[in-house]
Protein backbone atom coordinates (compact mmCIF):
# COMPACT_ATOMS: atom_id res chain seq x y z
CA UNK A 1 0.00 0.00 0.00
CA UNK A 2 2.83 2.50 0.85
CA UNK A 3 4.32 2.00 -2.42
CA UNK A 4 1.23 2.70 -4.61
CA UNK A 5 1.01 6.01 -3.03
CA UNK A 6 4.58 7.55 -3.98
CA UNK A 7 4.58 5.11 -7.36
CA UNK A 8 1.28 7.48 -8.50
CA UNK A 9 3.33 10.38 -7.63
CA UNK A 10 6.56 9.45 -9.80
CA UNK A 11 4.32 8.18 -12.69
CA UNK A 12 2.81 11.73 -12.86
CA UNK A 13 6.20 13.03 -12.39
CA UNK A 14 6.55 10.97 -15.42
CA UNK A 15 3.85 12.43 -17.11
CA UNK A 16 4.71 16.41 -16.45
CA UNK A 17 8.21 15.81 -17.80
CA UNK A 18 6.90 13.52 -20.67
CA UNK A 19 4.09 16.50 -21.63
CA UNK A 20 7.05 19.33 -21.82
CA UNK A 21 9.56 17.36 -23.51
CA UNK A 22 6.35 16.56 -26.26
CA UNK A 23 6.82 12.50 -25.76
CA UNK A 24 3.70 10.36 -26.65
CA UNK A 25 4.89 6.99 -25.59
CA UNK A 26 7.45 5.96 -22.84
CA UNK A 27 9.62 2.74 -23.36
CA UNK A 28 10.89 2.53 -19.53
CA UNK A 29 11.21 4.91 -16.70
CA UNK A 30 14.38 3.80 -14.28
CA UNK A 31 14.14 4.80 -10.59
CA UNK A 32 16.62 4.85 -8.29
CA UNK A 33 15.61 3.54 -4.28
CA UNK A 34 17.27 3.80 -1.29
CA UNK A 35 17.37 0.63 0.41
CA UNK A 36 16.54 3.34 3.65
CA UNK A 37 13.53 4.01 2.41
CA UNK A 38 11.69 1.25 3.44
CA UNK A 39 10.61 0.71 -0.52
CA UNK A 40 10.27 -2.71 -1.60
CA UNK A 41 10.86 -2.76 -5.42
CA UNK A 42 8.51 -6.06 -5.66
CA UNK A 43 5.80 -3.89 -4.74
CA UNK A 44 6.27 -1.28 -7.17
CA UNK A 45 6.48 -4.09 -9.76
CA UNK A 46 3.80 -5.76 -8.43
CA UNK A 47 1.55 -2.01 -8.71
CA UNK A 48 2.90 -0.87 -11.83
CA UNK A 49 0.67 -2.32 -14.48
CA UNK A 50 -2.20 -0.56 -12.09
CA UNK A 51 -0.92 2.48 -11.76
CA UNK A 52 -0.78 3.12 -15.85
CA UNK A 53 -3.30 1.47 -16.55
CA UNK A 54 -5.19 3.63 -19.35
CA UNK A 55 -2.41 5.90 -19.68
CA UNK A 56 -1.36 5.36 -23.46
CA UNK A 57 1.84 7.12 -22.54
CA UNK A 58 2.56 4.13 -20.82
CA UNK A 59 1.60 1.76 -23.04
CA UNK A 60 3.96 -1.33 -23.30
CA UNK A 61 6.68 0.76 -20.70
CA UNK A 62 8.76 -1.05 -18.54
CA UNK A 63 9.69 -0.07 -15.25
CA UNK A 64 13.15 -0.66 -14.21
CA UNK A 65 14.75 0.06 -10.91
CA UNK A 66 18.59 0.20 -9.17
CA UNK A 67 18.55 0.17 -5.39
CA UNK A 68 21.10 2.13 -3.88
CA UNK A 69 22.79 1.38 -0.16
CA UNK A 70 22.59 2.47 2.90
CA UNK A 71 26.35 3.45 4.04
CA UNK A 72 27.04 5.57 7.08
CA UNK A 73 30.54 6.96 8.01
CA UNK A 74 30.18 6.61 11.97
CA UNK A 75 30.80 10.20 13.33
CA UNK A 76 32.94 8.69 16.68
CA UNK A 77 34.81 6.28 14.56
CA UNK A 78 34.73 6.80 11.29
CA UNK A 79 33.71 3.30 10.64
CA UNK A 80 32.01 3.13 7.30
CA UNK A 81 28.92 0.26 7.91
CA UNK A 82 25.84 -0.90 6.24
CA UNK A 83 22.78 1.41 8.04
CA UNK A 84 20.36 -1.51 7.78
CA UNK A 85 22.52 -4.79 8.29
CA UNK A 86 24.31 -3.38 11.60
CA UNK A 87 20.18 -1.47 12.67
CA UNK A 88 21.76 1.82 12.74
CA UNK A 89 24.53 1.17 15.35
CA UNK A 90 28.11 1.66 14.21
CA UNK A 91 29.67 -2.24 14.63
CA UNK A 92 32.93 -1.62 15.45
CA UNK A 93 32.13 1.11 18.52
CA UNK A 94 28.15 1.16 18.95
CA UNK A 95 27.37 4.40 18.21
CA UNK A 96 24.18 5.77 16.38
CA UNK A 97 25.96 8.99 15.41
CA UNK A 98 26.64 8.89 12.19
CA UNK A 99 26.75 10.91 8.57
CA UNK A 100 24.22 8.38 6.15
CA UNK A 101 26.24 8.81 2.94
CA UNK A 102 23.58 6.80 0.45
CA UNK A 103 20.00 5.02 0.36
CA UNK A 104 17.65 7.89 1.43
CA UNK A 105 16.77 8.69 -2.22
CA UNK A 106 13.51 8.17 -4.24
CA UNK A 107 14.62 9.17 -8.16
CA UNK A 108 13.83 9.01 -10.97
CA UNK A 109 16.70 8.65 -13.14
CA UNK A 110 15.59 8.73 -16.70
CA UNK A 111 12.93 8.46 -18.85
CA UNK A 112 13.35 6.21 -22.10
CA UNK A 113 11.27 7.34 -25.19
CA UNK B 1 13.55 0.07 -34.99
CA UNK B 2 13.95 3.60 -34.19
CA UNK B 3 16.53 4.80 -31.64
CA UNK B 4 15.79 5.40 -28.32
CA UNK B 5 16.42 8.70 -26.62
CA UNK B 6 16.51 9.19 -22.90
CA UNK B 7 15.89 11.99 -20.88
CA UNK B 8 18.47 12.69 -17.92
CA UNK B 9 16.26 13.63 -14.88
CA UNK B 10 17.61 12.88 -11.82
CA UNK B 11 14.87 14.26 -9.18
CA UNK B 12 13.58 13.28 -6.39
CA UNK B 13 10.14 11.68 -7.18
CA UNK B 14 8.87 14.28 -4.40
CA UNK B 15 10.11 17.61 -6.09
CA UNK B 16 6.96 18.30 -7.65
CA UNK B 17 4.78 17.98 -4.55
CA UNK B 18 7.32 19.85 -2.61
CA UNK B 19 7.52 22.70 -4.94
CA UNK B 20 3.68 22.88 -4.99
CA UNK B 21 3.53 22.65 -1.26
CA UNK B 22 6.38 25.71 -1.21
CA UNK B 23 3.76 27.57 -3.01
CA UNK B 24 0.47 27.31 -0.83
CA UNK B 25 2.60 27.86 2.27
CA UNK B 26 3.48 31.18 1.06
CA UNK B 27 0.02 31.91 -0.51
CA UNK B 28 -1.06 31.08 3.54
CA UNK B 29 1.74 33.25 4.69
CA UNK B 30 -0.15 35.90 2.16
CA UNK B 31 -3.65 35.45 3.80
CA UNK B 32 -2.32 34.92 7.04
CA UNK B 33 -3.65 31.73 7.37
CA UNK B 34 -2.06 29.16 9.49
CA UNK B 35 -1.88 25.75 8.76
CA UNK B 36 -1.81 22.79 10.75
CA UNK B 37 -1.12 19.18 9.32
CA UNK B 38 -2.12 16.94 12.17
CA UNK B 39 -1.22 12.99 11.57
CA UNK B 40 -1.27 9.65 13.67
CA UNK B 41 -2.00 6.08 12.99
CA UNK B 42 -6.14 5.50 13.34
CA UNK B 43 -7.53 5.46 16.56
CA UNK B 44 -4.34 7.73 18.18
CA UNK B 45 -7.09 10.31 18.90
CA UNK B 46 -6.52 12.94 16.59
CA UNK B 47 -10.52 14.05 16.43
CA UNK B 48 -10.89 13.69 20.19
CA UNK B 49 -7.87 16.00 20.57
CA UNK B 50 -8.92 18.46 17.68
CA UNK B 51 -12.83 18.72 19.80
CA UNK B 52 -10.90 19.17 22.79
CA UNK B 53 -8.62 21.58 21.54
CA UNK B 54 -11.06 23.68 19.58
CA UNK B 55 -13.42 23.78 22.42
CA UNK B 56 -10.92 26.20 23.78
CA UNK B 57 -9.57 28.15 20.88
CA UNK B 58 -12.75 28.45 19.14
CA UNK B 59 -13.53 32.01 20.55
CA UNK B 60 -9.72 33.03 20.18
CA UNK B 61 -9.80 32.67 16.27
CA UNK B 62 -11.48 31.90 13.61
CA UNK B 63 -10.29 28.58 12.96
CA UNK B 64 -11.56 25.74 10.01
CA UNK B 65 -11.16 22.00 9.80
CA UNK B 66 -10.61 19.70 7.04
CA UNK B 67 -10.76 16.17 7.35
CA UNK B 68 -9.54 13.74 5.74
CA UNK B 69 -10.57 10.14 5.18
CA UNK B 70 -10.41 7.48 2.45
CA UNK B 71 -14.82 7.24 2.86
CA UNK B 72 -17.25 8.71 5.61
CA UNK B 73 -18.02 12.17 6.58
CA UNK B 74 -18.44 11.32 10.65
CA UNK B 75 -15.14 13.12 11.52
CA UNK B 76 -16.71 16.12 9.81
CA UNK B 77 -19.69 15.88 11.20
CA UNK B 78 -18.27 15.72 14.36
CA UNK B 79 -16.64 19.09 14.46
CA UNK B 80 -19.20 20.68 12.67
CA UNK B 81 -21.73 19.76 15.98
CA UNK B 82 -19.25 21.95 17.54
CA UNK B 83 -20.24 25.07 15.48
CA UNK B 84 -16.74 24.66 14.02
CA UNK B 85 -16.40 25.01 10.13
CA UNK B 86 -15.66 21.71 8.94
CA UNK B 87 -15.41 20.19 5.19
CA UNK B 88 -14.25 16.23 4.39
CA UNK B 89 -12.23 15.54 2.05
CA UNK B 90 -11.80 12.19 0.61
CA UNK B 91 -8.51 10.46 -1.05
CA UNK B 92 -10.12 8.25 -3.44
CA UNK B 93 -8.50 5.38 -1.73
CA UNK B 94 -5.32 6.93 -1.50
CA UNK B 95 -3.97 6.44 2.57
CA UNK B 96 -2.31 10.03 2.60
CA UNK B 97 -3.09 13.73 1.29
CA UNK B 98 -1.04 15.62 -0.84
CA UNK B 99 0.03 19.10 -1.51
CA UNK B 100 -2.87 19.11 -4.71
CA UNK B 101 -5.40 17.41 -2.72
CA UNK B 102 -4.75 20.12 -0.12
CA UNK B 103 -5.08 23.06 -2.04
CA UNK B 104 -8.40 22.10 -3.21
CA UNK B 105 -9.51 21.65 0.27
CA UNK B 106 -8.23 24.80 1.36
CA UNK B 107 -9.83 26.64 -2.03
CA UNK B 108 -13.19 24.94 -0.91
CA UNK B 109 -13.02 25.91 2.40
CA UNK B 110 -11.70 29.70 1.88
CA UNK B 111 -8.55 29.11 3.85
CA UNK B 112 -8.45 33.27 3.56
CA UNK B 113 -11.22 33.56 6.14
CA UNK B 114 -9.80 31.61 8.68
CA UNK B 115 -6.63 32.12 11.32
CA UNK B 116 -6.15 28.87 11.83
CA UNK B 117 -6.79 25.96 9.34
CA UNK B 118 -6.41 22.37 10.72
CA UNK B 119 -6.05 19.27 8.52
CA UNK B 120 -6.66 16.01 10.04
CA UNK B 121 -4.56 13.88 7.66
CA UNK B 122 -5.73 9.87 6.94
CA UNK B 123 -4.58 7.81 9.66
CA UNK B 124 -1.37 6.27 8.85
CA UNK B 125 2.11 6.37 9.69
CA UNK B 126 3.73 6.14 7.18
CA UNK B 127 2.60 8.00 3.46
CA UNK B 128 1.65 10.99 5.10
CA UNK B 129 4.99 11.53 6.25
CA UNK B 130 6.46 11.28 2.38
CA UNK B 131 3.81 14.43 1.13
CA UNK B 132 4.21 18.06 2.21
CA UNK B 133 0.66 19.32 2.42
CA UNK B 134 1.96 23.02 2.62
CA UNK B 135 1.48 22.76 6.25
CA UNK B 136 3.33 25.54 7.97
CA UNK B 137 3.64 23.04 10.96
CA UNK B 138 3.20 19.08 11.43
CA UNK B 139 2.13 17.87 14.82
CA UNK B 140 1.24 14.08 15.33
CA UNK B 141 -0.04 11.56 18.05
CA UNK B 142 1.22 8.42 19.14
CA UNK B 143 -1.12 7.36 22.01
CA UNK B 144 0.06 4.73 24.32
CA UNK B 145 -1.54 1.65 23.77
CA UNK B 146 0.32 1.76 20.51
CA UNK B 147 3.93 1.59 22.57
CA UNK B 148 6.97 3.55 22.81
CA UNK B 149 8.83 2.02 20.79
CA UNK B 150 7.17 3.83 17.28
CA UNK B 151 9.82 6.39 16.51
CA UNK B 152 12.17 2.90 15.71
CA UNK B 153 9.78 1.44 13.51
CA UNK B 154 8.46 4.43 11.81
CA UNK B 155 11.66 7.04 11.97
CA UNK B 156 10.49 9.58 8.92
CA UNK B 157 7.03 10.53 10.68
CA UNK B 158 8.91 11.50 13.90
CA UNK B 159 11.41 13.50 11.58
CA UNK B 160 8.79 15.83 9.55
CA UNK B 161 7.10 16.65 12.88
CA UNK B 162 7.47 20.08 15.25
CA UNK B 163 5.53 18.68 17.97
CA UNK B 164 4.44 15.12 19.14
CA UNK B 165 1.49 14.82 21.39
CA UNK B 166 1.62 11.39 23.29
CA UNK B 167 -2.39 10.85 24.30
CA UNK B 168 -3.88 8.63 26.18
CA UNK B 169 -1.76 8.85 29.15
CA UNK B 170 -4.72 7.59 31.47
CA UNK B 171 -3.97 4.33 30.45
CA UNK B 172 -0.44 4.18 31.60
CA UNK B 173 -1.02 2.16 34.29
CA UNK B 174 -2.11 -0.61 32.35
CA UNK B 175 0.43 -0.80 29.43
CA UNK B 176 4.40 -0.93 29.34
CA UNK B 177 5.08 2.39 28.05
CA UNK B 178 8.14 3.72 28.89
CA UNK B 179 7.84 7.35 28.63
CA UNK B 180 11.63 8.40 28.91
CA UNK B 181 12.24 6.16 26.36
CA UNK B 182 9.49 7.43 23.71
CA UNK B 183 10.91 10.78 23.98
CA UNK B 184 14.67 9.40 23.80
CA UNK B 185 13.82 7.38 20.80
CA UNK B 186 11.75 10.29 19.49
CA UNK B 187 14.80 13.06 19.92
CA UNK B 188 16.91 10.38 18.48
CA UNK B 189 14.94 11.05 15.23
CA UNK B 190 14.38 14.73 15.64
CA UNK B 191 15.92 17.01 18.51
CA UNK B 192 13.90 19.67 17.90
CA UNK B 193 10.64 17.64 18.43
CA UNK B 194 8.28 19.40 21.71
CA UNK B 195 6.62 16.46 23.53
CA UNK B 196 3.20 17.10 25.11
CA UNK B 197 2.10 14.14 27.16
CA UNK B 198 -1.56 14.36 27.53
CA UNK B 199 -4.93 12.42 28.02
CA UNK B 200 -7.38 13.81 25.13
CA UNK B 201 -10.06 12.11 27.40
CA UNK B 202 -9.62 13.78 30.80
CA UNK B 203 -8.23 17.25 29.77
CA UNK B 204 -4.67 16.68 31.26
CA UNK B 205 -2.08 18.30 29.38
CA UNK B 206 -4.62 20.07 26.73
CA UNK B 207 -3.28 23.79 27.77
CA UNK B 208 -0.09 23.06 27.02
CA UNK B 209 -0.87 22.28 23.34
CA UNK B 210 -3.51 24.96 23.23
CA UNK B 211 -0.20 27.35 24.13
CA UNK B 212 2.05 26.00 21.38
CA UNK B 213 -0.16 26.47 18.88
CA UNK B 214 -1.41 29.96 19.91
CA UNK B 215 2.55 30.45 19.89
CA UNK B 216 2.65 29.20 16.16
CA UNK B 217 -0.10 31.12 15.14
CA UNK B 218 0.97 34.35 15.86
CA UNK B 219 4.16 33.90 15.08
CA UNK B 220 3.23 33.21 11.65
CA UNK B 221 0.85 36.06 11.42
CA UNK B 222 3.29 38.19 13.39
Amino acid sequence: MHELGVLTEAVRTVERIAAENKVNRVRYISLEIGELTGYLPVFFEKYFPVVVENKPLFEGAELRMRTVRGQALCRDCEALYNVLRCEGRCPKCGSREKTILGGQEFLIKEIAY
Amino acid sequence: MDSIRIIEVKESVFADNNREADRIRSDLKAKKTFLLNLMSSPGSGKTTLLTKVLAKLKNEMKIGVMEADIDSDVDAHTIANMGVDAIQLHTGGMCHLDAGMTEQGLKELGAENYDLVVLENVGNLVCPAEFDTGAVKNLMILSVPEGHDKPLKYPLIFTVCDALVINKIDVLPYFDFDMDRVAEYAHMRNPKLEVFPISAKTGEGIEAVCGWLRQQVADWQA
